[in-house]
């Protein structure tokens, strides 16, 4: 891990194609994809606020950002990958869980799910856009159920208009905004549940840092 | 292109062989189909096999037939790929592989398995570039149990020969192995 790469927060102009982004928010972050238009040529953060379709926002400096550790030829293809997904608006269902087989495909219609899994979050919606391409940010496999993420889940499970659906999901493994963006620091791709903690910490901290300096008018 | 090692010389030697060996098992079925044996030198194999391919690779479906109109088939792929090949030409790779993505998607989504087929041997693969290749592979990655696996086999062949004009072998066989 690189703490001091690959994580930038006050401009977008160097993201060519793709990049993930995450929103510090009072008790619950949110993550999304930040991608460059084709016709614009406008940064776009396209993220799944809560069930239903994807939503696309300007980007705006409240959003950090990162670059994960992959191809050039990967990053367009994800960046055409958010296109396609923005363009289709099909309703998603939310969910906490989620398996390697959950993915965005073009077989199929829709958004695909693994086995017992309903939908996504907003950091699975991350993991499943570059995932749709094999492209794998964190080693899902090591995730493990953290019992202290529960009440958490429950409480953004109730928001869904479906929660009792959700809530039935549980208790899973949670994936967070901060893992997900924190994939931006590693130098090998997919990163274990260990690193993906400790470099979501540090997004977290350098975010933090950022913000306050803004607030104070450094 | 350039081959300065024994590692690198030896990849586009297995493709040929590969693509021979294809070849070979399938010249008998197409005499037997009463077709004339296929005038393709060894050398340009790989230029020529995918289209010979085609002819007798699916076996129920029909041959295509000529284009009757505007709105056919024929028609609607010709002038996708020739803004395909238009973006490639002026560089504008991000748009060529978005329209890519979404003219595939649409017609896998439409269950169009066949005309998809059909695509893979239209595109002309050494007019493109590597990243635009890629993107015909990507989408159709997870529909690859409903394609014809010989044309699309055959595509990333000719696709990853043209990768390795500008990649190292090693960049370009991790790259393809994700999509292919």
């Amino acid at each position: 891990m690189k703490a001091n790469r690959h994580l930038v927060a006050d401009t977008v102009a160097r993201i060519n194609d793709v990049g993930i982004g995450i929103m510090l928010q009072r008790g619950n972050n949110h993550s999304g994809a930040l991608y460059r238009d084709d016709d614009d040529n406008q940064i776009y953060i396209l993220h799944l606020p809560a069930e239903g379709k994807p939503h696309r926002d300007p980007w705006n400096p409240r959003w950090g950002w990162g670059v994960p550790r992959i191809t050039r030829q990967e990053l367009r293809l994800v960046r055409a990958m958010c296109h396609l997904v923005f363009d289709l608006q099909d309703d998603i269902p939310y969910g906490f869980k989620y398996g390697l087989d959950t993915r965005f495909s073009s077989a199929t219609g829709a958004l695909t799910t693994a086995t017992d899994c309903r939908g996504l979050s907003c950091a699975t919606f991350v993991l499943a856009l570059f995932h749709s391409l094999n492209i794998h940010l964190l080693a899902v496999d090591s995730w493990e159920i953290q019992p202290e993420e529960l009440p958490g889940m429950v409480a953004i499970a109730e928001r869904q208009p479906n929660h009792e659906a959700v809530i039935a999901e549980l208790p899973t493994a949670r994936f967070t905004p901060e893992q997900v963006s924190g994939a931006c620091l590693a130098d090998e791709l997919p990163i274990e549940f260990e690193e993906a903690n400790e470099c979501g910490n540090l997004v977290v901290e350098k975010m933090s840092g950022y913000l306050d300096r803004r607030r104070e008018g450094i | 292109m350039a081959l300065d090692t024994d590692t690198q010389a030896t990849r586009p030697e297995k493709i040929t062989a590969i693509v021979r060996d294809i070849y070979q098992a399938t010249v008998p079925l197409h005499v037997q189909r009463g077709y004339p044996s296929p005038r393709v030198s060894e050398d340009d194999l790989t230029k020529h096999l995918p289209i010979f391919l085609y002819s007798i690779a699916p076996p129920t479906e029909p041959a295509p037939s000529p284009p009757t109109g505007p709105a056919s088939e024929d028609n609607i792929h010709e002038a996708f790929l020739a803004s395909v090949y238009r973006y490639s030409a002026e560089q504008k790779i991000n748009k060529a592989i978005t329209l890519v993505f979404k003219q595939v998607d649409s017609m896998l989504r439409r269950g169009e398995f066949p005309q998809v087929d059909r695509l893979f041997v239209q595109v002309d693969v050494p007019s493109l570039q590597p990243d635009i290749l890629l993107a015909f592979l990507a989408i159709t990655h997870a529909a690859k149990p409903k394609l014809d696996g010989s044309v699309r086999f055959i595509f990333a062949t000719q696709t990853l020969e043209v990768m390795l004009q500008s990649m190292d072998n090693d960049s370009a066989g991790d790259l393809l192995r994700k999509f292919e």
